[in-house]
């Protein structure tokens, strides 16, 4: 594949490491302020090591350049430790002229939120546009499936124009098999603009033997990266300087085996020995552990000072001349550091300033072995406090459970826990919560609220139930403070999903104790308390909360919970009758919420059900559809089923009975309430039992309607007015249809009163027309009429239509033409769009030939008592066109008189 | 990068039988369930890391591992990967 190697050419090779003077190198960490270290701190995971081992592999780089050349996917470098792995990737890309991102890996990247949030940011090195749709995705509270980014980052790499080369250093730290899945995922979609090479001291478990078979796939292997004979004098006598003779030589890399750590080491040993025969020999002979044997040579070598130095630094994972100071006690860290560099002493320079090093991975672990645990101990001690000084907290945390020192552990965990959730790395913080002794975490209630929060977050509602009771009772012992802030948020959630009243109380007294720098818990105390009003019908108060947590998450620059808060909003403004408003803030977000190239972020799916749910109301419902099934599906895809609640089903539901499939509407109703119901999620259970009454009142099937209405009957709440009130609006529609109108009428007018006074506007519409159509039923035209203007007067200003549309028991045309001057515009659009196509009477088209819409017209005022001449004069006919119409709807229903027709009407739901 | 083939013959034993829908995991190995109820996975491994990685997917299945041994290979003389 030419094209791909258009810009990959050899470089001249770097020189030599440069040698720093020990003044700069001191000079430089004075300088360094706490956030400035953080950044250099996590940058050093981005730094492409140096390549300065003196011998150069051109045998092995040829291999290297062929594969990426050949456009395989995948450079695999699995060899076990001090093979030289890292150096002749480090060679490689230092010959490169294609971008190269290098990312580091260790143990705590195993959180798949933390995996992506790196391999992102690597790729931001090679352009800054790139990952930005799929970091918005990072901070959710509950990280979607790492497919689902890696599809977002894929596309974006799509569009590069050259071949880069990602490098994901040190793979075996991996051991979390999310990350594998994802990374089996994105070799799969990988984009041939990308060559991935890797490193592991083991076989990643990825289909290997596919790529292989595909020729997808270059590897270095042991037996590769083994040093020939050749390799080995050139390393000894050219790098080191050793003068060996070739006999020399072929012992040592036969009892190295070729061995790059074994032959470093063999060749720091001889540098210093008067003897170098007796050496050989005598290791040639030895059956010890290679690497054990040499190391004790090399050491024997260094004077105390150092090797005591080199023993308590290997503690460390990484560190630098001042934290070296704090562990060691030695004042001249700095000095010593610029002598195990010149030296070769395992020392891996971390970024470009000599600033962080590591040791080479292999010897820290021997060197390490030889230490006493109280000398260890010590070294915790100290490196955990330095990094808690430096504010390093999440370096800290790992010391003091090393130490161990549970307090200060959890003490540190107290404070790192925002920045996490924060950023969706919950598996990092229950991680660190599972670490800590179990009394450590179960006698402080902050740290059992965070458990109870990630476990909430994560699905597992059961568990985190359990922490919330447990934190509970820490706090119904007496003498113990009332509840803390954060505690009071999760259990405010808590009864928030449970349609328990007290989530309002709870949350304010949780919003009372939390400060500002606990913007999570707040959010989520927010939250509730804005739900908590909404189902008590306080929507002005509910959407003051939400604005208010809508402003907090662009404080925390949290689009979750921005956007979260937006769809709450939207939604309120939807049932107060501001359908305008409603709709321009969702708009206004899919247009701020968009990358670099323009295109919307996934993030925004989090206010697709409240758009799918304006569109519906506007009668747009292919927009709505759209919309619902994109919140569905992102719902699926990226969010657990805790956090949507269900209302994109609920628009499919209504949209297909709007479009005459009664029984398509019904099914997704109940399937969604099954869904809910096995996952606890008894708001989402309600909301669905109340469209199916609706739908089935509509239908006119009574008997399903009251099955549905005596449910929702026992779940109406006196301290929950919405409940009451939603009930009461069935439960009017329910007489209508009953034969009832008295009692349907009486619980309107109290029903109007309640939203007037409520400012509900939707509900206030839903209840006057309610009122026409009853009334309409009844005879009382005028009051009919009244009534049906007052609901599009309403309206008008604000778009709302879908529900003035016909539906069978229904047939709103003659009245909407009468109240045409209360809102022509409406009244012309409605009229317009309700064609037969968008709400034929479904039960209609099981006859043998479907009534026509002006036969259902006449039937309904036939069912309404009506004799031919009203109906006639009612639908603007002349008497024989009525006539006509009665003639053939009587053919059509199988029947011979007007008392069987309407008796057929009841029987069939189209009265 | 050339692969001169220096691959060992190794014969690892689990406890219990191996589920068929886990067989593809192991695309280079020979799967045997035997009476006395363990699964021998057998064939042939490039070297250490290889192997290790095969341990690695062996602990990640849950799986008991019994044995772990080099099968001798009258055709081998390089005795390097020991």
């Amino acid at each position: 594949m030419p094209l791909l190697c258009r810009k990959i050419t050899r470089l001249a090779r770097p020189a030599h490491c440069p040698v720093f003077r020990a003044s700069l190198v001191r000079r430089r960490f004075a300088t360094y302020h706490t956030l400035q270290m953080r950044e250099y701190y996590l940058a050093t995971k981005f730094h492409i090591p140096p390549w300065r081992d003196g011998v150069a592999r051109p045998r092995l780089l040829a291999g290297l350049d062929e594969g990426l050349q050949n456009g395989r996917k995948l450079t695999l470098v699995s060899a076990p430790a001090g093979y030289g792995k890292t150096t002749l990737l480090a060679e490689w890309v230092h010959s490169l002229d294609a971008p190269v991102a290098w990312l580091s890996l260790d143990e705590a990247d195993n959180d798949p939120a933390r995996f992506l949030a790196y391999w992102l940011a690597a790729c931001r090195r090679l352009d800054e546009s790139l990952g930005q749709s799929a970091q918005s995705l990072l901070g959710m509270p509950q990280i979607p499936p790492p497919a689902a980014i890696f599809d977002q980052l894929i596309n974006d790499l799509a569009s590069l124009e050259d071949t880069a080369v990602l490098i994901l250093d040190d793979y075996h730290v991996i051991t979390n098999p999310v990350i594998h899945e994802a990374m089996e995922y994105f070799l799969d979609h990988q984009p041939r603009q990308i060559h991935l090479a890797i490193t592991s001291r083991t076989d990643p478990p990825f289909s290997l033997a596919r790529m292989r078979v595909r020729g997808q796939l270059t590897e270095v292997r042991a037996q590769h990266l083994r040093f020939t004979l050749n390799e080995a004098r050139l390393f000894c006598n050219q790098a080191m300087h050793l003068n060996l003779t070739p006999d020399d030589v072929a012992a040592l890399e036969a009892r190295t085996e070729g061995w790059a750590a074994g032959l470093q080491l063999a060749a720091l040993a001889l540098q210093n020995l008067p003897d170098r025969r007796d050496f050989l020999a005598e290791f040639s002979g030895s059956h010890r552990y290679v690497i054990d044997y040499l190391l004790d040579e090399v050491l024997k070598g260094q004077p105390p000072e150092i090797r005591d130095f080199l023993r308590e630094t290997a503690v460390l994972q990484r560190f630098n001349a001042e934290l070296c100071q704090a562990v060691a006690g030695t004042q001249n860290a700095a000095d010593i550091l610029l002598h195990l560099e010149r030296a070769n002493l395992f020392l891996v320079p971390l970024d470009e300033r000599r600033g962080w090093y590591r040791y080479h991975h292999l010897f820290a672990d021997v060197l390490r072995a030889g230490l006493p645990a109280e000398t260890e101990r010590k070294v915790h001690r100290q490196a955990a406090r330095w990094y808690t000084d430096q504010d390093l907290l999440a370096e800290a945390l790992p010391h003091w459970l090393a130490v161990p020192d549970a307090y200060q552990a959890a003490q540190l965990l107290d404070r790192l826990a925002a920045d996490w959730l924060k950023n969706g790395e919950l598996q990092t913080l229950l991680g660190w919560l599972e670490k800590l002794p179990e009394t450590a975490v179960n006698t402080n209630p902050d740290l059992i609220s965070y458990k109870a929060l990630c476990l909430l977050l994560t699905g597992q509602l059961d568990h985190a139930a359990q922490y919330a009771q447990l934190a509970q009772q820490l706090f119904e012992q007496p003498g113990a403070d009332a509840g803390p802030g954060r505690l009071l948020a999760i259990q405010a959630w808590f009864a928030m999903t449970a349609g328990q009243p007290q989530a309002g109380a709870l949350a304010q007294g949780s919003l009372e104790k939390l400060d500002d720098s606990d913007s999570f818990f707040q959010a989520i105390a927010l939250i509730a308390l804005g739900s908590d009003y909404a189902w008590k019908t306080n929507l002005p108060a509910s959407s003051q909360v939400f604005r208010q947590t809508y402003q907090l998450g662009q404080r925390m620059n949290h689009p979750f919970i921005t956007l979260g808060a937006l769809a709450n909003l939207a939604f309120n403004l939807l049932e107060m009758g501001k359908l305008r408003e409603a709709d321009a803030l969702c708009r206004a977000a899919l247009a701020e919420y968009v990358d670099q190239r323009g295109r919307p972020l996934p993030i925004l799916g989090i206010v697709y059900s409240s758009l799918a749910a304006i569109c519906y109301e506007q009668g747009r419902f292919d927009e709505a559809q759209d919309f619902a099934r994109r919140g569905i599906t992102l719902s699926q895809r990226l969010f657990s089923s805790v956090i949507l609640g269900g209302d994109s089903e609920i628009v499919l539901a209504r949209i297909a009975f709007q479009r005459g499939s009664p029984e398509e509407a019904l099914t997704i109703l109940a399937e969604t309430a099954a869904a809910a119901r096995q996952r606890h999620v008894m708001m989402v259970v309600y909301k669905t039992a109340v469209v199916q009454a609706e739908i089935h009142l509509m239908l006119g099937s009574l008997a399903e309607a009251k099955l549905h209405l005596d449910e929702l009957e026992a779940q109406a709440q006196a301290s929950l007015p919405k409940t009451r009130q939603i009930f009461a609006h069935l439960s009017a529609r329910y007489w209508a249809a009953a034969g009832q109108p008295e009692k349907a009428l009486q619980i309107l007018a109290d029903l109007v009163a309640a939203a007037q006074v409520e400012q509900c506007g939707r509900r206030l519409m839903g209840a006057y027309v309610a009122q026409a159509l009853i009334q309409q039923r009844q005879g009382d035209q005028l009051q009919a009429q009244q009534s049906l203007a007052e609901a599009l007067r309403l309206a008008a200003p604000e778009g709302y239509v879908t529900l003035f549309y016909p539906h069978p028991g229904w047939q709103t045309r003659p009245l909407l033409q009468a109240c045409h001057s209360a809102a022509p515009e409406l009244v012309h659009q409605i009229l317009a769009q309700a064609t037969p196509a968008d709400g034929p009477a479904p039960p209609n088209a099981l006859l043998p030939e479907p009534l026509t819409e002006q036969e259902l017209n006449v039937l309904a005022l036939i069912v309404d008592g009506r004799s031919n001449q009203d109906i006639a004069d009612e639908l603007v006919i002349s008497l024989g066109t009525a006539k006509w119409h009665v003639h053939n709807l009587y053919q059509k229903l199988d029947v011979r008189s007007r008392g069987q027709a309407i008796a057929k009407a009841h029987e069939l739901g189209l009265a | 990068m050339d692969r001169s083939d220096l691959s060992q013959q190794y014969e690892i034993r689990v406890k219990g039988h191996l589920d068929e829908r886990l067989f593809h995991r192991f695309e280079d190995l020979t799967i045997t369930l035997t009476p006395a109820g363990e699964t021998i996975l057998a064939g042939p491994v490039i070297d250490q890391a290889a192997l290790y990685g095969l341990l690695n997917r062996i602990r990640d299945l849950g799986l008991e591992l019994l044995l772990v041994q080099r099968q001798p290979d009258e055709n081998k003389k390089d005795e390097r990967d020991v």
